[in-house]
């Protein structure tokens, strides 16, 4: 809830348990005592999410009024004097404690959330020792599913309805309810239908009692055996914060973390679920080398050796360039720059890519072009401000989910206008006025036909003629698209994103419309900005675009072909770099490119959300004499490697990770390797060792401090300067 | 009888839905008709099945289950068939005071049913609610849309074999 | 002089001190001749620990893990989990007692909700190889096993090691369908 928003607030002073205070008008009293460190107990309330006063707890004592108030629903008032430890309040809190306990199962010991139980916490700190209530509490026999990730404990539930008012107000899938009243009220889904909403882990975490058990973490250990660490959560763009919960260096849940700048503290079932890969019993331990037709388990230094030796071997014979290198983008920022350093460098070849791959170079490219201060970068945050969204060929519910939540948050509590552009129906489309729906494949017509509208001053007339030639491609009206643009034209701070897999004109086209509309002059248009963005597919597909892990440029978009710029790295890097082009991925992947490439070093692992894109690999073994694989499993690649590297997933190793809204986040190890696997940085230092051209990091920082001196978008940036919050890129 | 209302189909008859039009107009939301909606279809199919529920949240654009919290809620929907008279006993406190429980009792005995359920000839169903806002006259049942007041045992013999006999 | 001349010839000394054994040859004696014989233990005896079962076999513990935290030397690993055989319940996976590490202190009986620890009286688990002191499940049943069998326990011992017995809370379960749709 956007209180605070576009209005001028009045402030307002009251005083709470003697000390004075002043809140802007509007504020709740829990949260103004709050803000004096004043604690009020409460199970219900939520800060996202709007009042509701339905577990009473936060009963407190106001002067002039003969009854309790619930300070969770009540707002300040002038002059009010309120008290939370009065002997009525602290007695209105203890019989609410004690009504709550009449029905609510003492089954601590086996409940998940004994022992991290806002209901268990309070009843020590507020609640009676004993209850009156002696007449035996009712009981259900058996949990019930709610949906594929969510058992409910009917008895335990407190109804505070904050999983239901979290399913409506933040996610916008109402798929559970209270059903029946009174004392009888429950929490529940429609017979036939499951709670299946993306989001649906949430309110596991914002239970405040055990009702919602995660079926994957149910009964697999107490609260105080865990540590929580930090973490980034790896499986797609957004960058979520998380918290591993860690038992003896297993990971068994993942928690959210929030950062108001990225996932505003919630999480989607993908990341809070997507943890089981790095526990696996597939992980490698060891690395493994092919002998008689088979992977056979070897030690570091062999396997560390007999690849220098192979790689040394082929470029004896075939030259530099027939080795080629191709990273994932859920590689870090650091290992993305040593490995692209590593190939230039130590083998001396420009064939290194990522893969999969977007096309976020060409807006990095147009950007740098652009002298327009009013055309910002996107970062997430511009979401919270902009007053129309417009949103280009990509669904972000089911690529970038939690930014859908962002969205949906502008969207429906600011009133922001969204306006999409997509050839499908997405979660997102019910709030978009208009949906532009075109043909797949055609999406050009729409962007053309806005340009006219916007740029060219356009009738809606015109644009019907327009339309008329087109009827194949369109689905919609001259009248729609018409208002869209009118819309695009009128706004003052507009959002534009486009999906991942678009084609490189309508880049190009979105960018010009952009420039084009803060290009246009008029009196309203001061404080008129554009936030354009290109939201990336994987967890750090921007970073390793940035860090260079692509043929055409080097760390920070230089230009590999460009004498002068590239300079500055042969002097950093102390070695005359390959001027010749390399291949991309794709020519690289296909085969070998003919013989051109005859070795190949595969480096980092398929996690899920690059399993789960639609690019399925297409590595060819013919041509290629020795390839050279880095992963956490024995995927598809691996099997068909020489040399297969057991490498780290994120939970293991330290890191930096460039999010879809261009922040730099840092993530620490939580557990010790599994196996003896090691981290990508550490197996590329050991290559180059072997190698004879030795780095000398010594941690992950010190590369990162390279990277600074050297990437002009990253000076500056350094670990503590990090900090668990990241920084956002200029 | 779960799956059998699962393969039901259910839609409103024309006439309710020029009457569905009309109760749209009064308000701003259209989510704001789901009670009225609710009402029509009782009156229409008898009782609120699955089926019912599912294609009112469709006229409304809600999830069924907004529509089943709704349902469920209020004790004037039958998510049940009920029988011909629906008698509804108070239990709030003047009624319990005056003896309501055991009136119940007597009713569910004579009727050989629990509460909730129907007879067999489904020309009864029993219910409890809560204060029918006739305290003064405690105990009082309410028989589709008439009270009957001040009850005792024989009147309810009485009450009860003149609706058997109708 | 001459007294100290004299007590030397005569070894007055050893008469001196033969006298107290003498003496105790006619006293009770206050050793115990272990192991042929064995002392009988108070009820309250702590000795190793083990865990217990219900009269109709099946394991008490439901795993939650208290036991280990109230452990002051840490020697008690319990893992959870969803018993196989009761679906939606939880028990102990896996559960060790380090006992070399143990101090019996008792205080992870005190805190199990259900007493499905128990101290036992045996005290002969010295061992050639320290692994077999790290006691899994399967030994601390069959010791919790061995107190039923061996003559079971008198009703002072059961009040003892089961105080919660007799408090069980009822549950009655609800008619769940009740108020659900047909």
């Amino acid at each position: 809830m956007d209180r605070a928003g576009e209005r001028e607030f009045k402030s307002i002073s009251l005083v709470i348990d003697g000390k004075a205070i002043s809140v802007p008008e509007g504020t709740l009293v829990i949260e103004a005592a709050r803000m004096l460190g004043i604690e009020i107990p409460y199970f219900c309330y939520h800060p996202k999410m709007d009042p509701v006063g339905a577990c009473r707890m936060c009963l407190v004592e106001t002067g002039g009024r003969a009854k309790l108030i619930t300070a969770c629903t009540t707002r300040v008032e002038e002059g009010m004097t309120i008290s939370t430890d009065s002997i009525s309040a602290r007695k209105g809190q203890k019989d609410v404690l004690e009504f709550l306990l009449t029905n609510h199962p003492l089954d601590c010991p086996v409940c998940d959330k004994g022992g991290e139980c806002p209901l268990q916490d309070n009843t020590y700190k507020y609640g009676p020792a004993v209850s009156r209530f002696t007449i035996n509490k009712w009981g259900f026999k058996k949990p019930v599913e709610l949906g594929p990730y969510i058992l409910l404990d009917r008895e335990r539930c407190i109804m505070c309805m904050r999983c239901t008012r979290f399913s409506d107000e933040i996610a916008g899938h109402p798929q559970i309810g209270v059903i029946n009243s009174g004392r009888g009220s429950e929490i529940g889904v429609m017979h036939g239908q499951e709670f299946n909403s993306i989001f649906s882990g949430n309110t596991i975490e914002i239970c405040p009692v055990g009702a919602l058990t995660s079926k994957h973490f149910r009964f697999s250990g107490r609260p105080w055996e865990f540590k929580n660490r930090p973490g980034i959560c790896a499986n797609c763009a957004v960058g979520c914060n998380i918290n591993w919960t860690i038992r003896r260096h297993e990971i068994l849940r993942v928690l959210s973390r929030e950062n108001p700048d990225v996932d505003d503290g919630w999480l989607c079932d993908r990341g809070r679920f997507g943890y089981t890969h790095i526990n696996s019993p597939d992980r490698l331990t060891s690395p493994l080398i092919k002998r008689n037709g088979g992977l056979v388990p070897a030690g570091w230094d062999e396997a560390i050796s007999y690849a220098a030796q192979r790689l040394d071997e082929i470029t004896l014979k075939h030259g530099n360039e027939s080795i080629g290198g191709i990273g994932s983008p859920t590689l870090t920022n650091e290992e993305a720059y040593l490995f692209q350093k590593f190939m230039r460098k130590v083998v001396g070849s420009n064939n290194i890519d990522h893969w999969p791959k977007g096309n976020g170079a060409i807006i990095e490219k147009l950007f740098e072009g652009s002298s327009k201060n009013d055309l910002r970068r996107f970062a997430y945050s511009h979401l919270d401000e902009a007053d129309l969204i417009f949103l280009v060929g990509t669904d972000i519910s089911g690529e970038q989910p939690v930014l859908d939540l962002r969205l949906k948050k502008a969207v429906r509590k600011r009133g922001a206008r969204l306006i999409i552009l997509h050839h499908g129906k997405t979660d997102l489309t019910r709030y978009s006025s208009p949906w532009l729906k075109y043909k797949e494949g055609e999406e050009m017509l729409p962007i053309e036909l806005l340009k006219r509208i916007i740029l060219k001053g356009a009738k809606e007339e015109e644009i019907e003629e327009e339309i008329k030639g087109e009827a194949e491609a369109a689905s919609f009206s001259a009248r729609l698209v018409y208002e869209a643009g009118m819309a695009l034209s009128g706004s003052r701070r507009t959002v534009i994103l486009l999906g991942n897999n678009l084609p490189d004109g309508l880049i190009h086209a979105m960018f010009d419309l952009a420039s084009g509309i803060i290009g246009q002059s008029g009196e309203q248009r001061d404080d008129q900005w554009i936030s354009l963005g290109l939201l990336m597919g994987h967890a750090n597909s921007q970073g390793v675009l940035d860090m260079g892990l692509d043929p055409d440029y080097l760390p920070g978009y230089v230009r590999i072909d460009l004498d002068g710029p590239r300079a500055r790295f042969e002097t950093a890097w102390r070695y005359s770099l390959p001027r010749a082009k390399g291949l991309s991925a794709d020519e690289m992947l296909n085969g070998g490119n003919n013989g051109a490439i005859r070795a190949l070093f595969m480096m980092g692992s398929d996690q899920p959300s690059v399993q789960s894109s639609n690019n399925t690999l297409d590595l060819k073994r013919e041509g290629i004499e020795f390839l050279l694989v880095s992963d956490i499993t024995l995927s598809d690649k691996a099997r068909m490697a020489d040399v297969v590297f057991p490498s780290c997933t994120h939970a293991e190793k330290d890191g930096t990770f460039t999010n879809a809204g261009r922040r730099v986040q840092s993530f620490q190890k939580a557990i010790r390797p599994v196996g003896n696997s090691l981290s990508e940085w550490q197996i590329l230092c050991n290559l180059a060792i072997e190698m004879g051209e030795p780095f000398n990091y010594l941690s992950v920082s010190d590369i990162m401090d390279e990277i600074s001196t050297l990437v002009p978008s990253y000076k500056g940036i350094n670990y503590p300067l990090l900090g668990d919050k990241g920084i956002q890129l200029p | 009888m779960r799956e059998d209302t699962l393969k039901m189909d259910f839609a409103f008859s024309e006439e309710a839905k020029r009457e569905i039009k009309e109760i749209m107009g009064h308000y701003p939301e259209k989510r704001s008709a789901l009670i009225p909606l609710l009402h029509l279809a009782q009156k229409e199919n008898g009782y609120l099945s699955e089926p019912v529920m599912r294609h009112v949240a469709e006229v409304l654009d809600l999830t069924p289950i907004q529509v089943y919290e709704v349902a469920t809620f209020y004790s004037m929907f039958h998510l049940k068939p009920v029988g011909k008279y629906l008698i509804q006993v108070c239990h709030n406190l003047s009624c319990s005071l005056m003896g309501a429980d055991s009136l119940i009792d007597y009713l569910k005995e004579k009727l050989g049913i629990d509460i909730g359920e129907t007879t067999p000839d489904n020309m009864f169903t029993i219910k409890t609610v809560e204060c029918l806002a006739s305290c003064g006259t405690a105990p009082v049942m309410q028989v589709n849309d008439d009270y009957h007041e001040n009850l005792t045992k024989e009147k309810v013999d009485a009450l009860i074999e003149r609706l058997r006999s109708n | 002089m001459i007294k100290k001349v004299f007590k030397n010839i005569l070894f007055l000394e050893i008469v001196d001190g033969l006298s107290l054994t003498f003496k105790h040859m006619f006293v009770r004696a206050v050793t115990e001749q272990y192991p042929r014989k064995k002392r009988v233990l108070p009820d309250t005896y702590r000795g190793i620990l083990s865990l217990q079962k219900y009269d109709d076999g099946t394991e008490r513990c439901v795993g939650c893990a208290l036991c280990e935290a109230a452990c002051p030397s840490m020697a008690i690993t319990v893992v959870s989990g969803e018993d196989e055989k009761f679906p939606q319940r939880r028990f102990s996976r896996e559960y060790y007692i380090d006992i070399t590490r143990c101090v019996f202190c008792g205080f992870c009986v005190d805190a199990c909700p259900v007493d499905a620890l128990a101290m036992t009286k045996v005290y002969e688990f010295s061992s050639y190889d320290k692994n077999d002191l790290l006691l899994n499940k399967k030994s601390l049943l069959s010791l919790g096993d061995t107190i039923a069998k061996g003559g079971g326990m008198t009703p002072v011992e059961r009040k003892y090691k089961f105080p919660m017995e007799g408090e069980t809370n009822k549950i009655e379960s609800k008619k769940e369908e009740a108020l659900i749709l047909c």
